[in-house]
Protein backbone atom coordinates (compact mmCIF):
# COMPACT_ATOMS: atom_id res chain seq x y z
CA UNK A 1 0.00 0.00 0.00
CA UNK A 2 1.54 3.31 -1.08
CA UNK A 3 0.84 6.82 0.28
CA UNK A 4 -0.69 9.24 -2.24
CA UNK A 5 0.93 12.43 -1.20
CA UNK A 6 4.65 11.04 -0.50
CA UNK A 7 4.96 7.86 -1.37
CA UNK A 8 5.80 6.62 2.03
CA UNK A 9 4.98 2.50 2.79
CA UNK A 10 4.06 0.99 5.64
CA UNK A 11 7.35 -0.61 5.54
CA UNK A 12 8.70 2.98 5.57
CA UNK A 13 6.80 4.40 8.67
CA UNK A 14 7.33 1.21 10.93
CA UNK A 15 11.25 1.41 9.72
CA UNK A 16 11.08 4.76 11.09
CA UNK A 17 9.76 4.14 14.01
CA UNK A 18 11.86 1.24 14.80
CA UNK A 19 14.88 2.97 14.21
CA UNK A 20 13.71 6.15 16.28
CA UNK A 21 13.22 3.45 19.33
CA UNK A 22 16.40 1.43 18.30
CA UNK A 23 18.39 5.36 18.74
CA UNK A 24 16.51 5.60 22.19
CA UNK A 25 16.92 2.41 23.66
CA UNK A 26 20.63 2.21 22.63
CA UNK A 27 21.21 4.72 25.66
CA UNK A 28 24.53 6.34 25.43
CA UNK A 29 26.15 3.70 23.19
CA UNK A 30 28.37 0.66 23.80
CA UNK A 31 31.50 2.96 24.92
CA UNK A 32 29.60 4.84 26.91
CA UNK A 33 27.59 1.28 28.69
CA UNK A 34 31.01 -0.27 29.13
CA UNK A 35 31.96 2.38 31.50
CA UNK A 36 29.20 2.76 33.27
CA UNK A 37 29.91 -1.30 33.98
CA UNK A 38 33.19 -0.45 34.65
CA UNK A 39 32.19 1.43 37.36
CA UNK A 40 30.30 -0.92 38.81
CA UNK A 41 27.18 0.28 38.21
CA UNK A 42 23.89 -0.80 36.02
CA UNK A 43 22.56 1.42 33.08
CA UNK A 44 19.27 3.13 33.74
CA UNK A 45 17.91 0.31 31.26
CA UNK A 46 18.95 -2.33 33.24
CA UNK A 47 18.16 -1.74 36.78
CA UNK A 48 14.52 -1.14 35.43
CA UNK A 49 14.38 -4.52 34.06
CA UNK A 50 15.70 -5.97 37.63
CA UNK A 51 13.15 -3.37 39.65
CA UNK A 52 10.25 -3.93 37.97
CA UNK A 53 8.34 -7.86 37.12
CA UNK A 54 9.74 -8.85 34.30
CA UNK A 55 7.95 -7.72 31.26
CA UNK A 56 5.73 -5.18 32.82
CA UNK A 57 7.78 -1.96 32.25
CA UNK A 58 6.11 0.30 29.98
CA UNK A 59 7.96 3.09 28.68
CA UNK A 60 6.47 6.87 28.00
CA UNK A 61 7.62 10.18 26.84
CA UNK A 62 10.38 8.09 25.26
CA UNK A 63 10.54 10.82 22.20
CA UNK A 64 11.03 13.83 23.95
CA UNK A 65 13.93 15.87 22.85
CA UNK A 66 16.26 19.12 24.17
CA UNK A 67 15.47 22.11 22.24
CA UNK A 68 18.92 23.66 23.35
CA UNK A 69 20.69 25.41 20.29
CA UNK A 70 23.74 26.62 22.04
CA UNK A 71 27.07 25.48 23.07
CA UNK A 72 26.89 23.44 20.39
CA UNK A 73 24.25 21.09 21.47
CA UNK A 74 21.85 22.07 18.27
CA UNK A 75 23.49 18.96 16.33
CA UNK A 76 23.79 16.41 20.24
CA UNK A 77 21.23 13.88 20.20
CA UNK A 78 20.70 12.80 23.61
CA UNK A 79 18.42 9.60 24.01
CA UNK A 80 14.98 10.03 26.14
CA UNK A 81 17.01 13.24 27.41
CA UNK A 82 19.03 10.94 29.87
CA UNK A 83 16.16 9.91 32.14
CA UNK A 84 13.67 6.65 30.99
CA UNK A 85 10.65 7.22 32.18
CA UNK A 86 7.17 4.86 32.44
CA UNK A 87 5.61 2.61 34.95
CA UNK A 88 5.46 -0.90 35.80
CA UNK A 89 4.76 -3.65 38.03
CA UNK A 90 6.41 -4.47 41.82
CA UNK A 91 4.99 -7.65 42.99
CA UNK A 92 1.99 -7.13 40.84
CA UNK A 93 1.53 -3.70 41.85
CA UNK A 94 1.57 -0.76 39.84
CA UNK A 95 4.41 1.74 40.17
CA UNK A 96 5.53 4.87 38.07
CA UNK A 97 9.50 4.86 37.72
CA UNK A 98 11.85 7.70 36.30
CA UNK A 99 15.57 6.08 35.72
CA UNK A 100 18.46 8.84 35.12
CA UNK A 101 20.46 7.54 32.32
CA UNK A 102 24.53 8.43 32.90
CA UNK A 103 25.73 6.69 29.47
CA UNK A 104 23.63 9.71 27.70
CA UNK A 105 24.91 13.23 28.63
CA UNK A 106 25.70 12.41 31.63
CA UNK A 107 21.92 11.85 32.90
CA UNK A 108 22.06 15.53 33.66
CA UNK A 109 19.01 17.81 34.25
CA UNK A 110 17.82 20.02 31.97
CA UNK A 111 14.31 21.72 30.84
CA UNK A 112 12.78 18.74 29.09
CA UNK A 113 14.93 16.48 31.35
CA UNK A 114 13.13 17.82 33.92
CA UNK A 115 9.72 17.97 32.47
CA UNK A 116 9.89 14.35 31.78
CA UNK A 117 10.55 13.53 35.84
CA UNK A 118 7.45 15.66 37.29
CA UNK A 119 5.18 14.55 34.46
CA UNK A 120 5.77 11.36 35.80
CA UNK A 121 5.51 12.01 39.01
CA UNK A 122 2.01 14.86 38.68
CA UNK A 123 0.43 13.30 34.99
CA UNK A 124 0.93 9.87 35.77
CA UNK A 125 1.83 8.40 39.63
CA UNK A 126 -0.34 10.95 40.85
CA UNK A 127 -3.19 10.51 38.74
CA UNK A 128 -2.75 7.00 38.63
CA UNK A 129 -2.62 7.34 42.80
CA UNK A 130 0.55 4.90 43.01
CA UNK A 131 3.71 5.14 44.46
CA UNK A 132 6.59 7.16 42.24
CA UNK A 133 10.01 5.57 42.50
CA UNK A 134 13.27 7.48 41.41
CA UNK A 135 16.72 6.08 40.30
CA UNK A 136 18.78 8.49 40.49
CA UNK A 137 22.38 8.48 38.67
CA UNK A 138 22.96 12.09 37.31
CA UNK A 139 25.84 14.72 36.84
CA UNK A 140 24.03 17.22 38.12
CA UNK A 141 22.66 20.18 35.81
CA UNK A 142 23.32 20.59 32.34
CA UNK A 143 25.40 23.10 32.03
CA UNK A 144 24.63 24.22 28.17
CA UNK A 145 21.32 25.15 29.52
CA UNK A 146 22.03 27.06 32.13
CA UNK A 147 18.48 28.66 33.52
CA UNK A 148 16.55 25.70 31.78
CA UNK A 149 18.92 22.96 33.65
CA UNK A 150 18.88 24.25 37.17
CA UNK A 151 15.79 27.15 37.57
CA UNK A 152 13.38 25.11 35.68
CA UNK A 153 14.32 21.58 35.68
CA UNK A 154 14.88 20.97 38.97
CA UNK A 155 11.99 23.69 39.70
CA UNK A 156 9.48 21.60 38.23
CA UNK A 157 10.58 18.33 39.57
CA UNK A 158 10.74 19.46 43.09
CA UNK A 159 6.85 20.90 42.03
CA UNK A 160 5.95 17.47 41.72
CA UNK A 161 7.64 16.04 44.98
CA UNK A 162 6.65 18.32 47.36
CA UNK A 163 2.93 18.66 46.16
CA UNK A 164 2.55 14.58 45.83
CA UNK A 165 4.46 14.31 49.61
CA UNK A 166 1.99 12.63 51.73
CA UNK A 167 -0.31 11.70 48.52
CA UNK A 168 1.68 8.90 47.59
CA UNK A 169 4.82 7.34 48.53
CA UNK A 170 8.17 8.27 46.89
CA UNK A 171 11.56 6.61 47.08
CA UNK A 172 14.59 7.64 46.17
CA UNK A 173 17.18 4.61 44.84
CA UNK A 174 20.61 7.00 44.67
CA UNK A 175 23.31 4.78 42.28
CA UNK A 176 24.95 7.58 41.04
CA UNK A 177 25.70 10.98 41.84
CA UNK A 178 23.56 13.65 42.98
CA UNK A 179 25.27 16.86 42.54
CA UNK A 180 23.83 20.10 43.03
CA UNK A 181 19.91 21.05 42.95
CA UNK A 182 20.00 17.19 42.63
CA UNK A 183 20.97 16.74 45.80
CA UNK A 184 18.07 17.78 47.51
CA UNK A 185 15.65 15.58 45.19
CA UNK A 186 16.18 12.62 47.40
CA UNK A 187 15.34 14.09 50.76
CA UNK A 188 12.02 15.89 49.49
CA UNK A 189 11.13 12.10 48.87
CA UNK A 190 10.25 9.35 51.68
CA UNK A 191 12.64 6.89 51.61
CA UNK A 192 16.48 7.43 50.51
CA UNK A 193 18.46 4.41 49.47
CA UNK A 194 22.04 4.95 48.50
CA UNK A 195 24.53 2.46 47.12
CA UNK A 196 28.00 1.67 49.02
CA UNK A 197 30.96 4.18 47.78
CA UNK A 198 29.11 4.71 44.38
CA UNK A 199 26.07 7.12 45.16
CA UNK A 200 26.48 10.45 46.85
CA UNK A 201 24.34 13.72 47.63
CA UNK A 202 25.63 17.21 48.02
CA UNK A 203 24.72 20.77 47.15
CA UNK A 204 28.81 21.75 46.03
CA UNK A 205 30.93 19.38 44.87
CA UNK A 206 34.93 19.22 45.90
CA UNK A 207 35.97 21.85 42.87
CA UNK A 208 33.38 23.83 43.23
CA UNK A 209 34.08 24.12 47.55
CA UNK A 210 37.69 24.84 46.63
CA UNK A 211 36.29 27.49 43.79
CA UNK A 212 34.44 29.58 46.62
CA UNK A 213 36.13 28.68 49.99
CA UNK A 214 39.78 27.32 49.22
CA UNK A 215 38.99 24.29 51.37
CA UNK A 216 40.13 20.87 49.96
CA UNK A 217 37.67 18.35 50.50
CA UNK A 218 36.55 14.88 48.66
CA UNK A 219 33.05 13.78 47.65
CA UNK A 220 32.68 11.06 50.06
CA UNK A 221 33.74 13.82 53.37
CA UNK A 222 31.26 16.09 51.27
CA UNK A 223 28.36 13.77 50.65
CA UNK A 224 29.17 10.17 50.33
CA UNK A 225 26.69 7.04 51.06
CA UNK A 226 28.10 6.67 54.62
CA UNK A 227 28.55 9.93 55.66
CA UNK A 228 24.94 10.09 54.82
CA UNK A 229 23.72 6.82 56.55
CA UNK A 230 25.88 7.99 59.73
CA UNK A 231 25.99 11.81 60.20
CA UNK A 232 22.94 13.20 58.04
CA UNK A 233 20.51 10.58 58.44
CA UNK A 234 19.06 11.27 55.15
CA UNK A 235 19.95 7.97 53.81
CA UNK A 236 17.94 5.44 55.31
CA UNK A 237 19.59 2.80 54.08
CA UNK A 238 23.03 2.04 52.42
CA UNK A 239 23.51 -0.77 50.86
CA UNK A 240 25.99 -2.99 48.83
CA UNK A 241 25.45 -2.39 44.78
CA UNK A 242 22.84 -1.63 42.65
CA UNK A 243 21.17 -4.86 42.49
CA UNK A 244 20.92 -4.73 46.64
CA UNK A 245 19.23 -1.02 46.09
CA UNK A 246 16.84 -2.39 43.27
CA UNK A 247 15.90 -5.32 45.75
CA UNK A 248 15.55 -2.89 48.72
CA UNK A 249 13.55 -0.47 46.96
CA UNK A 250 11.10 -3.75 46.07
CA UNK A 251 11.12 -4.80 49.20
CA UNK A 252 10.32 -1.11 51.14
CA UNK A 253 6.77 -1.11 48.80
CA UNK A 254 5.86 -4.25 49.97
CA UNK A 255 5.50 -2.57 53.26
CA UNK A 256 3.40 0.57 51.46
CA UNK A 257 -0.01 1.59 49.85
CA UNK A 258 -0.41 2.54 46.60
CA UNK A 259 -1.26 6.03 48.02
CA UNK A 260 -2.74 7.56 51.05
CA UNK A 261 -6.10 6.63 50.30
CA UNK A 262 -5.39 3.00 49.64
CA UNK A 263 -5.83 -0.35 51.50
CA UNK A 264 -2.74 -1.12 53.33
CA UNK A 265 -1.06 -3.88 51.60
CA UNK A 266 -2.44 -6.78 54.45
CA UNK A 267 -0.65 -10.34 53.25
CA UNK A 268 -1.38 -13.75 54.09
CA UNK A 269 -0.06 -14.27 57.62
CA UNK A 270 3.24 -16.00 57.49
CA UNK A 271 3.09 -16.44 61.56
CA UNK A 272 0.97 -17.71 64.44
CA UNK A 273 -1.08 -14.65 65.87
CA UNK A 274 -1.42 -16.52 69.29
CA UNK A 275 2.42 -17.96 69.19
CA UNK A 276 3.95 -16.77 72.62
CA UNK A 277 7.41 -15.35 72.86
CA UNK A 278 8.79 -17.31 75.41
CA UNK A 279 12.36 -15.87 75.08
CA UNK A 280 11.97 -12.45 76.19
CA UNK A 281 12.22 -13.11 80.15
CA UNK A 282 15.80 -14.07 79.04
CA UNK A 283 16.58 -11.39 76.76
CA UNK A 284 15.57 -8.64 79.21
CA UNK A 285 17.43 -8.32 82.18
CA UNK A 286 15.27 -7.15 85.51
CA UNK A 287 17.69 -5.17 86.89
CA UNK A 288 17.53 -1.79 85.07
CA UNK A 289 20.74 -0.77 84.91
CA UNK A 290 21.75 -3.43 82.09
CA UNK A 291 21.15 -3.14 78.70
CA UNK A 292 20.26 -5.73 76.06
CA UNK A 293 19.32 -5.46 72.31
CA UNK A 294 15.98 -4.66 71.72
CA UNK A 295 16.77 -5.93 68.14
CA UNK A 296 16.17 -9.27 69.41
CA UNK A 297 13.01 -8.86 71.14
CA UNK A 298 11.46 -7.26 68.17
CA UNK A 299 12.44 -9.82 65.77
CA UNK A 300 10.99 -11.94 68.52
CA UNK A 301 7.68 -10.04 68.55
CA UNK A 302 7.17 -9.41 64.68
CA UNK A 303 5.83 -11.77 62.11
CA UNK A 304 8.26 -14.57 60.78
CA UNK A 305 11.18 -12.09 62.67
CA UNK A 306 11.02 -9.78 59.80
CA UNK A 307 12.07 -6.03 60.16
CA UNK A 308 13.42 -3.63 57.62
CA UNK A 309 15.08 -0.93 59.71
CA UNK A 310 15.47 2.20 58.76
CA UNK A 311 18.71 4.71 59.55
CA UNK A 312 20.33 2.13 61.24
CA UNK A 313 23.54 3.59 61.89
CA UNK A 314 22.18 7.56 62.31
CA UNK A 315 20.93 7.60 65.95
CA UNK A 316 21.28 4.20 66.93
CA UNK A 317 19.39 4.64 70.16
CA UNK A 318 16.25 5.15 68.94
CA UNK A 319 15.07 1.79 66.02
CA UNK A 320 12.62 2.73 63.44
CA UNK A 321 11.40 0.29 60.65
CA UNK A 322 8.88 -1.70 58.99
CA UNK A 323 7.14 -5.05 60.55
CA UNK A 324 3.72 -7.02 60.18
CA UNK A 325 1.64 -7.95 62.94
CA UNK A 326 -0.60 -10.86 61.38
CA UNK A 327 0.30 -9.87 58.21
CA UNK A 328 -0.76 -6.43 59.14
CA UNK A 329 2.34 -3.68 58.10
CA UNK A 330 3.20 -1.47 60.72
CA UNK A 331 5.69 1.37 61.67
CA UNK A 332 7.78 -0.04 64.72
CA UNK A 333 9.80 2.16 66.89
CA UNK A 334 11.88 1.32 69.83
CA UNK A 335 14.35 2.27 71.98
CA UNK A 336 18.03 0.80 71.94
CA UNK A 337 19.37 0.05 75.52
CA UNK A 338 23.12 -1.13 74.28
CA UNK A 339 23.05 2.37 72.74
CA UNK A 340 23.38 5.50 75.02
CA UNK A 341 21.16 3.31 77.34
CA UNK A 342 18.45 3.40 74.68
CA UNK A 343 18.22 7.22 76.03
CA UNK A 344 17.23 9.97 73.53
CA UNK A 345 18.97 13.07 71.96
CA UNK A 346 19.19 15.74 69.38
CA UNK A 347 19.60 13.21 66.62
CA UNK A 348 16.79 10.97 67.82
CA UNK A 349 14.04 12.79 67.74
CA UNK A 350 13.52 14.13 64.68
CA UNK A 351 14.69 10.71 63.63
CA UNK A 352 11.53 9.33 65.54
CA UNK A 353 9.43 12.15 64.11
CA UNK A 354 10.07 12.00 60.63
CA UNK A 355 9.37 8.38 60.63
CA UNK A 356 6.31 8.93 62.71
CA UNK A 357 5.09 11.48 60.35
CA UNK A 358 6.08 8.95 56.88
CA UNK A 359 3.70 6.44 58.69
CA UNK A 360 1.00 8.41 59.99
CA UNK A 361 0.93 10.56 55.96
CA UNK A 362 0.31 6.04 54.67
CA UNK A 363 -1.73 5.48 57.74
CA UNK A 364 0.98 2.71 59.06
CA UNK A 365 -0.02 1.69 62.80
CA UNK A 366 2.17 2.69 65.10
CA UNK A 367 3.87 0.07 67.35
CA UNK A 368 6.40 1.48 69.96
CA UNK A 369 8.32 -0.80 72.32
CA UNK A 370 9.55 1.37 75.73
CA UNK A 371 12.76 1.19 77.32
CA UNK A 372 14.53 4.74 77.62
CA UNK A 373 15.54 7.09 80.64
CA UNK A 374 14.58 10.05 78.72
CA UNK A 375 15.99 12.51 76.52
CA UNK A 376 19.50 13.44 77.68
CA UNK A 377 20.01 16.16 79.74
CA UNK A 378 23.20 18.51 80.09
CA UNK A 379 25.00 21.17 77.95
CA UNK A 380 26.14 19.50 74.77
CA UNK A 381 21.98 18.67 74.41
CA UNK A 382 20.28 21.52 75.46
CA UNK A 383 23.04 23.93 73.15
CA UNK A 384 22.17 21.33 70.25
CA UNK A 385 18.14 22.59 70.96
CA UNK A 386 17.45 18.90 72.40
CA UNK A 387 14.14 21.05 73.23
CA UNK A 388 13.37 22.01 69.46
CA UNK A 389 14.34 17.95 68.37
CA UNK A 390 12.61 17.31 70.86
CA UNK A 391 9.28 18.81 70.32
CA UNK A 392 9.38 17.47 67.13
CA UNK A 393 8.81 14.00 68.37
CA UNK A 394 6.32 15.20 71.19
CA UNK A 395 4.58 16.81 67.85
CA UNK A 396 4.76 13.87 65.68
CA UNK A 397 3.34 11.66 68.36
CA UNK A 398 0.22 14.11 68.91
CA UNK A 399 -0.36 14.83 65.76
CA UNK A 400 -0.53 10.95 64.30
CA UNK A 401 -3.98 9.98 64.01
CA UNK A 402 -3.29 6.05 63.20
CA UNK A 403 -3.53 3.58 65.84
CA UNK A 404 -0.55 4.23 68.51
CA UNK A 405 0.30 1.48 70.64
CA UNK A 406 3.28 0.59 72.60
CA UNK A 407 4.14 -1.67 75.50
CA UNK A 408 6.77 -0.33 78.48
CA UNK A 409 9.23 -3.47 78.89
CA UNK A 410 11.15 -1.70 81.54
CA UNK A 411 12.07 2.27 81.87
CA UNK A 412 9.56 5.08 80.64
CA UNK A 413 10.99 8.32 81.79
CA UNK A 414 9.91 11.81 81.16
CA UNK A 415 9.63 12.90 77.53
CA UNK A 416 10.65 9.53 76.53
CA UNK A 417 7.32 8.32 78.35
CA UNK A 418 5.27 11.45 76.81
CA UNK A 419 6.53 10.93 73.14
CA UNK A 420 6.13 6.65 72.99
CA UNK A 421 3.10 5.56 75.59
CA UNK A 422 1.36 8.74 77.28
CA UNK A 423 -2.10 8.25 77.12
CA UNK A 424 -2.56 11.69 77.70
CA UNK A 425 -0.25 12.63 74.75
CA UNK A 426 -2.93 10.43 72.87
CA UNK A 427 -1.67 6.67 73.02
CA UNK A 428 -4.33 4.44 72.09
CA UNK A 429 -3.36 1.21 73.79
CA UNK A 430 -0.74 0.92 76.42
CA UNK A 431 0.52 -2.31 77.80
CA UNK A 432 2.98 -2.87 80.49
CA UNK A 433 5.40 -5.49 81.92
CA UNK A 434 5.52 -6.13 85.60
CA UNK A 435 9.09 -4.85 84.96
CA UNK A 436 7.64 -1.25 83.90
CA UNK A 437 9.25 1.79 85.89
CA UNK A 438 7.21 4.91 84.43
CA UNK A 439 8.03 8.21 86.38
CA UNK A 440 8.89 11.94 85.34
CA UNK A 441 12.20 11.84 86.62
CA UNK A 442 14.84 8.92 87.15
CA UNK A 443 13.91 7.91 90.74
CA UNK A 444 17.57 9.06 92.22
CA UNK A 445 17.30 12.58 90.72
CA UNK A 446 13.91 13.25 92.36
CA UNK A 447 14.89 11.91 95.49
CA UNK A 448 18.44 14.57 95.67
CA UNK A 449 15.68 17.24 95.35
CA UNK A 450 13.50 16.41 97.60
CA UNK A 451 15.60 14.91 99.89
CA UNK A 452 18.77 16.64 99.39
CA UNK A 453 22.12 15.03 100.74
CA UNK A 454 23.77 16.54 103.60
CA UNK A 455 20.54 17.78 104.94
CA UNK A 456 19.03 14.19 105.42
CA UNK A 457 21.14 11.42 106.29
CA UNK A 458 21.74 8.57 103.66
CA UNK A 459 19.84 6.13 105.65
CA UNK A 460 16.84 8.72 105.32
CA UNK A 461 17.53 9.29 101.88
CA UNK A 462 17.83 5.40 100.87
CA UNK A 463 14.44 4.69 102.65
CA UNK A 464 12.80 7.73 100.65
CA UNK A 465 14.04 6.21 97.15
CA UNK A 466 12.81 3.06 98.31
CA UNK A 467 9.60 4.39 98.98
CA UNK A 468 9.49 6.68 95.50
CA UNK A 469 10.41 3.09 93.67
CA UNK A 470 7.09 1.64 95.39
CA UNK A 471 5.40 3.76 94.58
CA UNK A 472 6.02 5.22 91.35
CA UNK A 473 8.42 2.34 89.81
CA UNK A 474 6.32 -0.29 88.39
CA UNK A 475 3.61 0.31 86.51
CA UNK A 476 1.18 -0.30 88.71
CA UNK A 477 0.75 3.64 90.70
CA UNK A 478 -0.19 4.70 86.15
CA UNK A 479 -2.26 1.54 86.25
CA UNK A 480 -4.49 2.49 89.07
CA UNK A 481 -5.46 5.66 87.32
CA UNK A 482 -6.44 4.28 83.73
CA UNK A 483 -3.07 5.23 81.85
CA UNK A 484 -2.24 1.70 81.38
CA UNK A 485 -4.82 -0.74 79.53
CA UNK A 486 -3.06 -3.87 80.72
CA UNK A 487 0.02 -5.01 82.88
CA UNK A 488 0.98 -8.15 80.90
CA UNK A 489 3.23 -11.10 80.83
CA UNK A 490 6.44 -10.38 78.36
CA UNK A 491 5.57 -13.88 76.50
CA UNK A 492 1.90 -12.24 75.94
CA UNK A 493 3.34 -9.13 73.96
CA UNK A 494 2.92 -10.26 70.36
CA UNK A 495 -0.38 -11.56 71.04
CA UNK A 496 -1.61 -8.37 72.67
CA UNK A 497 -0.10 -5.85 69.77
CA UNK A 498 -2.05 -8.24 67.37
CA UNK A 499 -5.68 -8.02 69.34
CA UNK A 500 -4.73 -4.16 69.57
CA UNK A 501 -3.89 -3.44 65.91
CA UNK A 502 -7.57 -5.66 65.00
CA UNK A 503 -9.32 -3.38 68.01
CA UNK A 504 -8.25 -0.12 66.57
CA UNK A 505 -8.59 -1.11 63.03
CA UNK A 506 -11.00 1.39 61.71
CA UNK A 507 -9.94 4.16 64.19
CA UNK A 508 -11.12 7.16 63.54
CA UNK A 509 -10.15 10.73 64.42
CA UNK A 510 -11.15 14.23 64.00
CA UNK A 511 -8.52 17.42 63.66
CA UNK A 512 -9.79 20.60 64.35
CA UNK A 513 -9.97 22.60 60.64
CA UNK A 514 -6.65 24.54 60.27
CA UNK A 515 -4.60 24.61 56.99
CA UNK A 516 -1.74 23.26 58.56
CA UNK A 517 0.18 22.85 62.09
CA UNK A 518 3.45 24.52 62.79
CA UNK A 519 5.93 21.74 63.87
CA UNK A 520 9.18 22.62 64.82
CA UNK A 521 11.48 22.47 61.72
CA UNK B 1 43.90 3.95 63.03
CA UNK B 2 40.31 3.70 64.81
CA UNK B 3 39.23 6.15 67.87
CA UNK B 4 37.03 4.58 70.33
CA UNK B 5 34.53 7.54 71.02
CA UNK B 6 32.42 8.08 74.16
CA UNK B 7 28.66 8.31 72.64
CA UNK B 8 27.76 10.42 76.10
CA UNK B 9 29.41 11.86 79.03
CA UNK B 10 29.32 9.66 81.97
CA UNK B 11 31.47 7.84 84.51
CA UNK B 12 33.96 5.07 83.35
CA UNK B 13 32.77 1.93 85.64
CA UNK B 14 35.28 -0.69 83.87
CA UNK B 15 37.71 -0.99 81.46
CA UNK B 16 36.77 -4.37 79.38
CA UNK B 17 39.82 -4.93 77.16
CA UNK B 18 44.13 -4.98 77.39
CA UNK B 19 46.33 -3.00 75.26
CA UNK B 20 47.14 -5.87 72.14
CA UNK B 21 43.83 -7.24 72.44
CA UNK B 22 42.03 -8.07 69.01
CA UNK B 23 38.44 -7.00 69.12
CA UNK B 24 35.81 -5.83 66.72
CA UNK B 25 32.58 -3.51 66.66
CA UNK B 26 30.94 -6.03 69.08
CA UNK B 27 33.44 -5.73 71.71
CA UNK B 28 32.77 -3.21 74.00
CA UNK B 29 35.64 -1.53 75.11
CA UNK B 30 34.53 0.33 78.28
CA UNK B 31 31.76 0.61 80.02
CA UNK B 32 30.36 3.85 81.21
CA UNK B 33 27.50 4.83 83.66
CA UNK B 34 25.73 7.58 82.45
CA UNK B 35 21.89 7.76 82.82
CA UNK B 36 21.97 5.37 85.79
CA UNK B 37 22.71 2.27 83.05
CA UNK B 38 25.75 0.40 81.72
CA UNK B 39 26.51 1.74 78.65
CA UNK B 40 29.27 -0.19 76.75
CA UNK B 41 31.35 1.50 74.28
CA UNK B 42 31.64 0.02 70.99
CA UNK B 43 34.37 0.63 68.17
CA UNK B 44 33.05 1.34 64.93
CA UNK B 45 35.91 -1.00 63.42
CA UNK B 46 38.05 -4.07 64.32
CA UNK B 47 41.35 -3.84 65.17
CA UNK B 48 44.71 -4.23 67.59
CA UNK B 49 44.12 -2.18 71.06
CA UNK B 50 46.60 0.22 70.80
CA UNK B 51 46.19 2.42 73.82
CA UNK B 52 43.40 3.07 76.74
CA UNK B 53 43.09 6.73 77.66
CA UNK B 54 40.14 5.92 79.72
CA UNK B 55 40.27 5.72 83.11
CA UNK B 56 37.81 3.95 85.86
CA UNK B 57 36.39 6.64 87.94
CA UNK B 58 36.65 9.77 85.40
CA UNK B 59 34.13 11.22 83.71
CA UNK B 60 34.22 11.81 80.34
CA UNK B 61 32.69 13.95 77.76
CA UNK B 62 30.84 13.27 74.61
CA UNK B 63 33.17 12.53 71.94
CA UNK B 64 35.81 11.82 74.21
CA UNK B 65 38.38 9.72 72.68
CA UNK B 66 38.71 6.69 75.00
CA UNK B 67 41.02 4.04 73.31
CA UNK B 68 42.65 3.52 69.86
CA UNK B 69 42.85 0.78 67.85
CA UNK B 70 45.58 0.02 64.89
Amino acid sequence: MTDRVSGVTWEDKLKELQEARARVLAQGGPQAIARQHERGKLTARERLEKFLDPGTFVEVMSFVKHRETDFGMAEKEIPADGVVTGYGKVNGRTVCVWSQDFTSNGGTMAEMHGQKVSDIITKFAMQMRVPQVGLMDSGGARLQEGMQAGHMGYGRVINAMVNASGSIPQISLVMGPCGGGQGYLPALTDIVVMTKGKSNMYIGGPAFVKNVTGVDTTIEELGGSKMHATVTGIADMEVENDERCLETGRRLLSYLPASYEAPLPVIEPQDRPDRKCETLTDIVPTDLTKPYDMRKVIKEVVDGGEFLELKRQYAPNAITGFARFNGVPVGLLANQPLVMGGALDVEAGPKMARFIRFCDAFNLPLVFLVDNPAYMPGVDQERGGIIKHGCKHLYAYVEASVPKISVILRKAYAGGYAAMACKTMGADMVFAWPTAVITIVVPEAAIDVIYPAGKYSEEERSRALLEYYNKYAGPWFVAARGYIDDVIRPEETRIKIIQALEGLRNKKTVTPPKKHGNIYL
Amino acid sequence: MTEVVSPMPGKVIAINVSIGDRIDEDTPVITLESMKMEVPVFPTDSGKVKEIMAVVGEVVTKGAIVALLE
